[in-house]
């Protein structure tokens, strides 16, 4: 069952803080994070957070498509390797 | 800096008795190793030239039975690098990342580029250290990007730790 409309998103409050002092900051930083089940909510992006996967805090740099989904998808808690071959990576 | 040949798949196990091989390809469109050209062995000295009949699976030239076949199983398939396309602008080939020198600005050494991941939140490169270190491949922490170099230069970012409040720690 889905979570109820009227409750809103849920974010772990210490977090909203620390993203807003960061924004208004403006300085290269890595927010290192252990909730992974926040919502990433519209004032994040743009944002880098590391988000803790047990033994790592994985880069996870915020962008529009990602609000509403939860930090912790986007770190991951088991190891996957892949062969480079022709993939290319971007840069932010 | 970057490597000459590049692996971009590898020969499976025989299909049937004709020849045809089970193909398992690395690259981003599994569809495009057969585009990077004739192929060639770990050594370099044998070429595969490979047709793609489905997904998965191929067919050797000069492979006709399933001897022939079986005696290719887990060849690696490398790929000329210059046979890439060039990427777009700020676009990297993970392959010719891999491996670079990385240095701060004031060139300060912090190891070498180990890998690049990426789960759907934008790349990152691992550096091997010591200590290991995650940077988001940005603009930001990864000013400059010289490939011929083979280096990098990283301006690491600044880190916070936000943890949860104790209490709810303990609950």
């Amino acid at each position: 069952m889905p979570r109820s409309v009227w409750k809103g998103p849920f974010v772990d409050g210490y977090l909203l803080n620390k993203a807003e002092a960061a924004r208004s900051s403006g300085r290269n930083e890595v927010i290192k994070i252990w909730s992974r089940r926040s919502t990433i909510l519209p004032q994040f992006v743009g944002l880098v957070f590391g988000v803790y996967n047990g033994k790592k805090f994985i880069p996870v740099q915020v962008s529009e498509n990602m609000v509403g989904h939860k930090f912790g998808e986007f770190s991951p808690t088991r190891t996957f390797t892949s062969h480079a071959a022709d993939k290319k990576a971007k840069r932010g | 800096m970057a490597a000459e040949r590049i692996l971009v798949g590898e020969i499976g196990r025989p299909h049937g008795v004709r020849g045809l091989v089970k193909l398992r390809s690395f690259t981003a469109d599994p569809a495009a190793l057969a585009s990077y050209g004739p192929l060639t062995d770990a050594t370099g000295e044998r070429r595969l030239e490979l047709t793609l009949l489905a997904e998965g699976l191929a067919r050797v030239e000069g492979v006709e039975d399933r001897e022939a076949a079986a005696r290719l199983t887990g060849t690696g398939l490398y790929a000329e690098r210059a046979k890439l396309p060039p990427p777009e602008e700020d676009e990297f080939y993970l392959a010719d990342l891999i491996g670079l020198r990385a240095e701060t600005a004031a060139g300060g050494a912090l190891g070498r580029v180990r890998s690049v991941e990426d789960n759907g939140a934008g790349a990152f490169l691992v550096l091997d250290g010591p200590p290991e270190r995650l940077v988001p491949f940005t603009r930001a922490c990864v000013p400059v990007v010289d490939t011929a170099a083979g280096r990098i230069v990283v301006e690491p970012p600044e880190e916070t730790a936000v943890p949860p409040p104790s209490d709810e720690a303990a609950a």
